[in-house]
């Protein structure tokens, strides 16, 4: 039960990670591809900004391994 | 490492100034710069000169080349017409442009020709299509004079909108009409309308609405039987084919005698066009021109040679008192060969301002590194070797492949390696097959082994980072830069050591030190950045962390292999396993790569440039002309030594 629990928590861990991470993405790629449709010498700058939410699951992840490995 | 500049201003009588604008542009080192009023004379004395226009001799002559250019395509470079070119004078230049005014007209007239056979010969294939989909029902049909006919071709989902025509045009002629539908292919459905011609104007109008593809019988077939439409259309279609030939065979033709001289001639009309600009945007006095701007250090000397040996002795060329930390100083990078393809990268979000440190050749040794501990398997390193090496030949020469083909070589060199250390050979086909084990991790169980290992580059890029950042802040003199880079830097450090105390792999009283440099830190970071200053040690601490990707997504790259393996080996048949096995593997290649270098760039962007690199650079534009353009294909470099 408590095994069962742990993978669980690991997996809640990086899957709610990972919908907040798409929802972010979702809203900042949206807006950048707009700013970049109308100045193109943002890309670099929305590149970034779409990648930067990216952290949360990857925090996620970190979260899990140490539950799952700790 | 980004070139010395230097501010320097050419002074020359009024009357030589074009002469000089010449000689700095067939230089092309200098990066003008707006002309600033000396101190203590009004602009009524030495100002931009409201005289001179911006217009010249050369922008009609331009104009008209530019459209024969054009309209003659692309083709290979006009090569060394511009050299021939380049020295006329301006009479000369605009007889050249003169001679090539009737290869124009007869070029715009053969285009405009090209087009009506094409929408013609469209037009005809259209309607013939309509008139085969057609044959079978219309084929017994005689002409009927007085009656107008009409094709229209509907998608196959709408095709209950015949009936609907049908019914309005039989109310319009009071049933003297006919239509004849047949299937086109399987996504188009052609019916023909057959009317009393006098009505042909309401019939228009009532398909208008609706949003039909209407295909109009041309004049010269209305009253030919419909058996015979399709032949007819056949040989006319035919004719229209041949003409079009004839004038695309005479525009080629056009082409090969007259476009590499179009092109250079356009090129160096655009060169007088920008020193007539550049001439214009001087400082001109009475008396005097002043033109001035950037250029690198090394090539000053180069610069009062070629303006004394051109234009004379009464040119003077006088360079400011160097200023390492001005702002509007333009940047240029000066690399080896091998890091010069990252410099693009390096500048890609922003350029780094002019005194401050390059970021290129660090970016060139961690992110092909970062690449490779990611996807780490010497198939696919292998694999994209020799895609490189096709792309290489197939488009030899293509400035791109200057960049890619040494940022992707060290990448699979860096994958090769990985993949050796992780024993990875395609997934574990190496290990099944060959024996080939891994010499120091085996990524499928070291899992917390290589998170460790990759939260530790994170505090060593990092780190290295805000120390980059320190020597900047000191390079440009920004105090308080310095102390908010030096307290986030021992933040990081006391956290390293506060976290191995409460793992109690430090002893207590270094973990009680950290926790009081963290405190001055902290107290000092409030100092310089405000109460924003503490949050930013938070931010330096998820920096470290995110660099955990670097083993997340090696962990989903060898995963995926895996799958692919074990996916190939569950079928009996050799050959679709193979094939199963390969088409994962094709995808992973994919994904790896492309995931890998995104997360690469992130972190050097996000997490490693922010600590040090010192933003709002001018990138470095010189004054460069069609002769260096045509002289090499990749853009003109600086050069920091003479």
């Amino acid at each position: 039960m408590d095994e069962s629990i742990r993978f669980l928590a690991a997996a809640l861990a990086v899957g709610i990670a990972g919908l907040g991470t798409g929802w972010a993405q979702s809203r900042i790629g949206s807006a950048g591809a707009g700013a970049v449709a109308e100045k193109p010498e943002v890309t670099g700058t929305i590149l970034i900004l779409v990648a930067l939410p990216e952290t949360i699951v990857i925090l996620g992840f970190v979260v899990a391994a140490m539950i799952l490995f700790l | 490492m980004l070139v010395a500049m230097r501010r320097i201003d050419i002074v020359a009588p009024r009357s030589r100034g074009a002469d000089v604008v010449r000689v700095v542009h067939r230089l092309g080192a200098l990066h003008l710069a707006p002309f600033e009023l000396p101190a203590g004379l009004t602009p009524g004395v030495f100002g931009v000169d409201p005289a001179t226009r911006p217009g010249t001799p050369f922008d009609a002559a331009l104009e008209r080349v530019a459209d024969l250019d054009e309209l003659l395509g692309p083709r290979t470079g006009p090569g060394g017409l511009v050299d021939e070119l380049w020295d006329l004078d301006e009479g000369a230049l605009l007889r050249a442009a003169d001679a090539l005014e009737p290869v124009r007209a007869r070029v715009a007239a053969l285009t405009s020709e090209r087009v009506l056979l094409g929408s013609e010969e469209a037009r005809l294939g259209s309607y013939r299509r309509l008139v085969e989909g057609l044959s079978s029902a219309i084929g017994h049909l005689p002409s009927i004079r007085g009656y107008g006919s009409t094709g229209i071709v509907v998608h196959a989902r709408y095709r209950h909108v015949i009936g609907l025509v049908r019914d309005e045009l039989e109310e319009l002629t009071g049933g003297r009409c006919e239509i004849l539908a047949a299937e086109m292919d399987a996504d188009r459905v052609a019916a023909i309308l057959l009317y009393p011609a006098r009505v042909a104007d309401d019939v228009r109008a009532l398909l208008g609405g609706r949003d039909l593809e209407e295909v109009a019988l041309p004049e010269e077939f209305q009253g030919v039987p419909f058996d015979q439409l399709g032949p007819r259309l056949g040989q006319e279609q035919s004719r229209v084919h041949v003409g079009l030939r004839k004038v695309e065979a005479e525009l080629a033709a056009l082409s090969a005698a007259h476009g590499a001289r179009a092109a250079a001639l356009r090129g160096v009309l655009e060169d007088r066009v920008a020193e007539a600009r550049a001439l214009h945007d001087s400082g001109t006095s009475d008396h005097l021109v002043i033109l001035g701007g950037w250029l690198p250090a090394g090539r000053v000397a180069e610069l009062r040679a070629a303006l004394a040996a051109e234009v004379g002795p009464e040119v003077l060329v006088e360079e400011r008192p160097h200023q390492a930390r001005d702002p509007r100083t333009p940047v240029a990078f000066e690399n080896r060969p091998l890091l010069r393809a990252f410099e693009p990268l390096a500048s890609f979000v922003s350029v780094p301002r002019y005194g401050s440190l390059d970021p290129t050749p660090l970016l060139a040794l961690t992110f092909p590194a970062f690449v490779g501990l990611m996807v780490a398997d010497v198939g696919y390193g292998l694999l994209l070797l020799g895609l490189l090496a096709w792309a290489r030949r197939r488009w030899r020469g293509e400035p791109v492949m200057g960049i890619i083909w040494p940022i992707g070589m060290l990448s699979a060199a860096a994958t090769i390696g990985f993949g050796v250390l992780f024993g990875e050979w395609f997934g574990d086909a190496g290990q099944r097959f060959l024996g080939l084990g891994p010499l120091w991790l085996d990524r499928r169980e070291a899992i917390v082994p290589l998170l460790v290992l990759a939260i530790s580059i994170g505090v060593a890029q990092v780190g290295l980072g805000l120390v980059l950042g320190m020597i900047n802040a000191v390079l440009l003199r920004h105090r308080s830069e310095l102390a908010r880079r030096t307290a986030l830097l021992v933040s990081l450090a006391a956290a390293l050591v506060i976290v191995g105390w409460l793992a109690r792999l430090m002893p207590a009283v270094a973990g009680q030190v950290a926790l009081a440099a963290l405190l001055v830190a902290l107290v000092v970071l409030v100092a310089t950045a405000g109460l924003a200053g503490p949050i930013e040690v938070v931010g330096v601490l998820g920096n470290v962390l995110s660099y955990a990707r670097l083993m997340a997504i090696g962990l989903a790259s060898v995963m995926l292999a895996l799958v692919a393996n074990r996916l190939g080996g569950l079928s009996e048949n050799l050959v679709l396993g193979v094939v199963v096995a390969a088409v994962i593997h094709a995808l992973n290649l994919v994904l790896g790569f492309f995931d890998s270098s995104v997360q690469g760039m992130r972190l050097h962007y996000v997490e490693f440039f922010s600590k040090f690199v010192e933003p709002g650079g001018v990138r470095y534009e010189p004054f460069v002309s069609t002769l260096d353009r045509e002289r090499s294909r990749f853009p003109a470099r600086p050069s920091g030594g003479p």
